[in-house]
């Protein structure tokens, strides 16, 4: 004869219950997780569009990029003449500068233009061509300026660590 | 005796109802999360398409705009600005009244129809092979060559063109044609009315329109040798890309091409002026001819997709590497004369819409 089967204790029901909820409450914990990297995405989307109206900028004002991007260039930096055409910084520490968003500005209508800022990494506004197997660029004629420069725009998500780097390179144009 | 089942010593109501009563409890807290989290994500999700969109929609409108050349005829490059006050409940009406235009961009029932045109040139380049004399050239599929050909005999190379016209725009401004059933453009839809867009906004797309340009005599009806494509017939105010016709017959297919499909709420089109140092926004039912293009636009478009869940606007600066204009504009913002057209070329000239089209 078998022994007779024995139900569970309320405290084993309490503690079954307890480990469903640890694991509910991991569940949910866990789905913010993607939303954030949802949100990431669209900011990568809007930093696509922002670098590229930036770049476009650039070559509309024909720079010259080691010259003209640097920072305190006065294309850059400059209060008034020659005019000024880019972004002043926006006091955040990085150097960072807002995209014009005001009544009449560029970005105007941009959504949520407020919540992204860019930079020039002026460590990597150089010749290209000075290392020939990092640049993958051959040196002409052995000498080493085509003009060609690398400019990296940064773009960052205020307050957060997220940013995306773009980087094209660009002849210096005449003026 | 006890019952046989007594001693396997199961649950009490009391208990079982203790533990449903601990379930619910924990459902009725865990369901309000998962449905703010849900709701989240689909909402994330949205945005990311229209964001899709809207990358699809200004990448494909740079590296068009971004081919306007200019040509020894003389240059043109022209942007139109048009609005329509939509009768969707999905945009708020901002002065509560359908029948008027809402002064502010974007987001109320105000719908920017703006559009550009342009000539771009004919994408690739000519080899010649073996075959008949008059089958001598041929196209290399994505070479680009020019300045310029000026391919002659065009009924034996209905292909090869000197140029083509190009224009952007969306269904609002100009709606697109039904076609023959058999070319199948538009797979046989039905022409959308204004109306009908206005009523619906998640309808509208965008049209990118080609007509091909070409040095060749209207042979038609009887050796006119009315040479269309010469100016001032092309290039004169109100002679730009309109109103598309239907497909008419084959030729059509080698000489007009269109790229339409995608949604889109609102197109506006803004030049930079280089002297204020800004981009100007259009006036309303104006049209302004650059001489030389200027050296950027700035496009700004309002997305949303069929459904109407969501609705970003965004804005790309697009350079013209032919726009050496100043991008001025003389009298940019008086609404009532047109007479700046009047002046000599080169010279930006306005003219309005109005009076090059009337009724549109």
């Amino acid at each position: 004869m078998s022994a007779p089967r024995r139900g569970m204790t309320m405290m084993e029901l309490l503690i079954a219950l307890f480990i469903f909820l640890i694991g509910v409450v991991g569940l949910v914990a866990a789905m913010p997780t993607g939303v954030n990297s949802a949100a990431k995405v669209v900011f990568q989307d809007a930093a696509v569009h922002l670098s590229r109206s930036k770049f476009a900028e650039f070559r509309r004002d024909r720079v010259d990029p080691r010259v003209d991007l640097k920072d305190n260039a006065p294309y850059m930096d400059g209060a008034s003449s020659p005019p000024r055409r880019q972004e002043l910084k926006n006091g955040n520490p990085g150097g960072w500068r807002d995209f014009a968003h005001g009544v009449g500005d560029t970005y105007e209508h941009f959504d949520d233009i407020e919540r992204y800022q860019w930079r020039i990494d002026q460590a990597t506004l150089q010749l290209v061509g000075l290392d020939e197997a990092a640049n993958y660029v051959p040196k002409i004629n052995g000498g080493t300026d085509q003009g060609l420069t690398r400019v990296t725009i940064v773009i960052n998500q205020k307050g957060t660590k997220n940013e995306y780097r773009f980087t094209q390179y660009m002849y210096s144009y005449e003026k | 005796m006890r019952h046989p089942r007594a001693i396997k010593g199961g649950f009490t109501v009391i208990e079982m109802m203790v533990v449903v009563s601990i379930c619910l409890a924990l459902m009725l807290m865990v369901v309000p999360m998962f449905q703010v989290t849900t709701r989240t994500v689909q909402n994330v999700e949205e945005k990311l398409s229209a964001y899709e969109a809207a990358r699809n929609i200004l990448d494909l409108f740079e590296q068009e705009v971004r081919q306007a050349m200019t040509n020894e005829r003389g240059e043109h490059f022209s942007i139109k600005a048009k609005a329509f006050a939509d009768t969707d409940r999905f945009t708020p009406d901002e002065d509560n009244n359908p029948a008027t235009l809402d002064p502010t961009r974007y987001y109320f029932s105000r719908r920017q129809a703006d559009c550009v045109n342009t000539i771009k040139p004919q994408p690739g380049s000519f080899f010649v092979n073996n075959a008949a004399p008059w089958q001598r050239t041929a196209l290399v599929d994505g070479s680009v060559v020019h300045p310029f050909n000026y391919p002659t005999q065009f009924l034996y190379k209905p292909d090869t063109h000197e140029a083509w016209f190009s224009s952007i725009r969306t269904s609002l401004l100009y709606q697109i044609p039904e076609n023959d059933a058999w070319q199948l453009v538009r797979h046989g839809e039905t022409t959308k009315t204004r109306a009908q867009l206005l009523d619906d906004v998640g309808l509208i797309e965008t049209a990118m329109v080609f007509q091909a340009r070409n040095n060749e005599p209207d042979l038609t009806p009887a050796w006119t040798l009315d040479w269309p494509s010469e100016p001032p017939n092309r290039f004169m105010a109100g002679n730009e890309l309109k109103q598309q016709i239907r497909f008419q017959d084959w030729i059509d297919d080698y000489t007009r091409k269109q790229i339409t499909g995608i949604n889109i709420l609102d197109l506006a089109i803004a030049f930079w002026d280089d002297k204020d140092g800004k981009f100007y926004d259009m006036r309303d039912d104006q049209i302004v001819y650059f001489a030389p293009p200027p050296r950027a636009l700035r496009f700004t478009i309002t997305v949303c997709d069929v459904q109407k869940r969501k609705r970003i606007t965004l804005q790309r600066v697009v350079q013209i590497p032919v726009g050496t204009g100043d991008g001025v504009v003389v009298n940019r913002i008086d609404p009532n004369t047109d007479n700046d057209y009047l002046l000599p070329s080169p010279h930006n000239r306005y003219k309005d819409l109005n009076f090059v089209e009337p009724g549109l």
